[in-house]
């Protein structure tokens, strides 16, 4: 079997994303390295299924997502990041001072059912529809809306924001008033 | 630090306490935070996880590909 150069073309522009999905589901780089081959592996001998014109980001999500379940289903694991890899090779500086600044955004966002962090991240980061989220997952689309309502309300929870009070400077107002003085 | 429901996936959608139920859609009556700190956090989800996008892709991976593309054309048996 083969890809046609579009789609070979389209699945190598795909991969940070699915490498970022990975490492979010698992919070283990290596672990996530291994599910993205995987994934490319039954894309490639699968490719007849896919159907031109769809979002085949979309579709490796759900084969990536998948394979991901399919490894991890059978025990009960803990996802975490012990020494933190998954941290130390995100580069931005954290805002200084400011409630859900990045390093506290991390350790909520492993808080979380990982079915509510894929929701949000599936929404909110990789600007799936609801439509197409919920078919990586496999759900209903007002199960999807409800899972990111959950995981937003629960991320407020465990950044202890429950107003705008609550909110630091962000990165672009802390420029603004570093740039002005 | 997380945990799996369930170890039948199956179940974990058909016992899913999320699904909305009919006529109260809880979801929608509990206290909503403020659009500014969704906003906030969405941003910076979106920062996070573009730091990520932006990491350059393993060799591996592009090995992978490139050994399966020349494969499919017959180029390596």
């Amino acid at each position: 079997l083969t890809a046609t150069p579009e789609v070979r073309d389209a699945m190598l522009a795909a991969i940070p994303s699915l490498r970022a999905f990975a490492i979010s589901l698992t919070y283990n780089v290596d672990t996530a390295d291994d599910l993205v081959q995987e994934a490319i592996l039954r894309a490639w001998a699968n490719i007849d299924r896919f159907q031109p014109g769809t979002n085949l980001n979309a579709w490796l999500f759900t084969i990536l997502r998948n394979g991901f379940y399919s490894r991890y289903r059978k025990a009960r694991r803990e996802v975490g990041d012990p020494d933190g890899t998954f941290a130390s090779r995100l580069v931005t500086i954290p805002e200084q001072g400011a409630r859900c600044d990045f390093e506290d955004l991390r350790t909520a966002l492993a808080k979380l059912s990982v079915e509510h962090r894929e929701a949000l991240i599936l929404i909110g980061a990789e600007a799936l529809s609801y439509e197409e989220a919920a078919q990586v997952c496999g759900v209903a689309v007002g199960t999807i809306k409800s899972r990111v309502h959950r995981a937003r309300e629960r991320l407020g929870q465990l950044l202890a924001i429950h107003g705008v009070e609550d909110l630091g400077p962000d990165r672009m107002t802390q420029a603004a008033l570093q740039s002005a003085f | 630090m997380l945990a799996f429901d369930d170890d039948d996936p199956d179940a974990a959608i058909w016992l899913d306490t999320d699904q909305p139920r009919c006529g109260t859609l809880p979801h929608l009556s509990e206290p909503k935070l403020a659009q500014a700190v969704r906003d906030r956090i969405g941003r910076n989800l979106r920062a996070m996880y573009g730091d990520l996008l932006r990491e350059p892709v393993p060799d591996c991976i592009l090995d992978q590909i490139t050994h399966l593309d020349r494969r499919g054309r017959g180029t390596i048996h």
